[in-house]
């Protein structure tokens, strides 16, 4: 059921889009509109919420740089 | 681990140099041959909580060429704190000092082909006096549907050494292989989708060598015993992001993480970013806020009346969650021949909230991040 409504959600989604042109990337192209605009802010982030979180990271970073209780 | 680290006493404090020797060489031998542009950067990040601080400084140059990008780094955590001892049952009512220090390197590059497809290959090594790591990763990326489309995955598989600083015969190994598959789509001139999938497996010892988790009886402590935790774990997670610009100045983020694992544990990301430029991009702003909720692990208990086959007294397997809100400041004056500059500065508190966790209930910790970063074209 959950996966049904994910794909349907998905579906509209792509309805909802418009083709892009070349000329009106220029927004797209912004450091803003990256997933991640500053990647190295970004990894240093989520080594300090995988230090502190059950949920964060996964694959292995290391052992300290956490200051584990 | 976060121990006392008086010496390189294990077996991984004297583990040979050569991954960081092959990065270096790496990178040097990229640097002299490719670039036509170059991008170095040094970043500096305080964590301060009640448990520990932590200094990270990072260094980083990207050398590109019309056909190819390298990158390498290097970035250090300057450990300081305390942490509890549980040599006895009448355990939280002591702690020790610790100071500890990891180093790790990174060497990456990326191709970029005709056809629109980017593979790209990563190694990294960290090393403490207790603990040392060993990772790699390769990538491919693709574009379809005239660009509008970006679909990618990347491998990742990690072997880590865990030792002692005070038991040089300690020697432990952990296995983990991760896959993360991500699309990315430009919806309309002011809107772009993005969903990751990252299902990740870990094998091997995941306890913490030096944690003592304490036993009841009748309400009483009355023995202390070590850490026991599976030496599985899978896990996976959700996230889809959507970033919106609603103005040529304006910028919005907004993501949720869904996540789930074989421990048991569950947790519920969302965030919000909020970016405004000025000055013809020259000043930017960013307001940031987090919210993050956690349900435990399965064996995870607050007290620990019997001994099971697990056990834990790691709070990041409890029932938790977390609020954070920050703002950062980037300036990036005007070119001065070739030569772009970036100064940035960023500053966020986060609230953490334990539901079962004995030895404290919450907790508020605060960082300062700051960045200087160059680019040059040659």
């Amino acid at each position: 059921m959950k996966i049904a409504i994910l794909v349907i959600v998905a579906a509209l989604a792509m309805v909802a889009c418009t083709t892009v042109e070349p000329w009106e990337r220029e927004r797209l192209a912004h450091d803003c509109m990256q997933v991640t605009p500053d990647a190295g802010e970004a990894e240093m982030r989520a080594k300090t919420e995988a230090a502190r979180e059950g949920s964060s990271g996964g694959v292995s970073r290391g052992g300290a740089g956490c200051g584990c209780e | 681990m976060g121990v006392n680290s008086g010496g390189r006493g294990s077996g991984v404090g004297r583990q040979k140099e050569w991954g960081v020797l092959c990065a270096m060489v790496i990178l040097c031998s990229s640097l002299a041959a490719c670039p036509s542009s170059t991008t170095t950067g040094a970043d500096y990040r305080r964590h301060s909580d009640p448990l520990a601080t932590v200094d990270s400084p990072r260094v980083a140059v990207v050398a590109a060429g019309e056909e190819m990008e390298m990158q390498g780094y290097w970035t250090a955590d300057v450990v300081t704190g305390a942490t509890p001892v549980m040599a006895a049952p009448d355990v939280y009512t002591r702690a020790t000092e610790f100071s500890e220090t990891r180093h790790e390197v990174g060497v990456g590059a990326q191709w970029q082909r005709g056809d629109a497809s980017s593979p790209s290959a990563w190694v990294r090594t960290s090393r403490e006096s207790d603990y040392a790591s060993q990772a790699a990763s390769a990538s491919v990326a693709r574009e379809f549907r005239e660009r509008h489309l970006r679909l990618s995955a990347t491998k990742r598989a990690v072997y880590d050494r865990v030792g002692r600083v005070d038991d040089p015969g300690f020697s432990e190994s952990l296995w983990s292989s991760g896959l993360a598959t991500e699309a990315t789509y430009a919806m309309r001139p002011d809107l772009v989708g993005h969903l990751t999938w990252d299902v990740q497996g870990q094998f091997g010892y995941q306890h913490n060598p030096y944690r003592m988790v304490p036993l009841f009886e009748g309400g009483v402590p009355t023995a202390v015993v070590a850490e026991r935790h599976p030496e599985r774990r899978i896990r996976h997670a959700v996230e889809p992001v959507a970033i919106w610009s609603f103005d040529e100045a304006w910028f919005l983020h907004g993501r949720y993480r869904f996540y789930a694992d074989d421990w048991g544990v569950r947790s519920h990301t969302v965030g919000a970013e909020l970016w405004r430029t000025w000055l013809d991009d020259r000043l930017r702003g960013r307001l940031r806020l987090r919210g993050y909720g956690q349900q435990g692990a399965r064996f995870y208990r607050a007290r620990y009346d019997a001994l099971g086959t697990y056990r834990s007294g790691d709070y990041r397997l409890s029932t938790m969650g977390s609020v954070a809100a920050g703002a950062r400041v980037d300036i990036r004056p005007s070119p001065f021949g070739e030569r772009r500059l970036r100064v940035s500065a960023a500053y966020d508190v986060t609230h953490y909230r334990f539901v079962d966790y004995a030895p404290r209930t919450s907790m508020t910790a605060r960082s300062l991040g700051l960045s200087l970063g160059m680019e040059w074209e040659r």
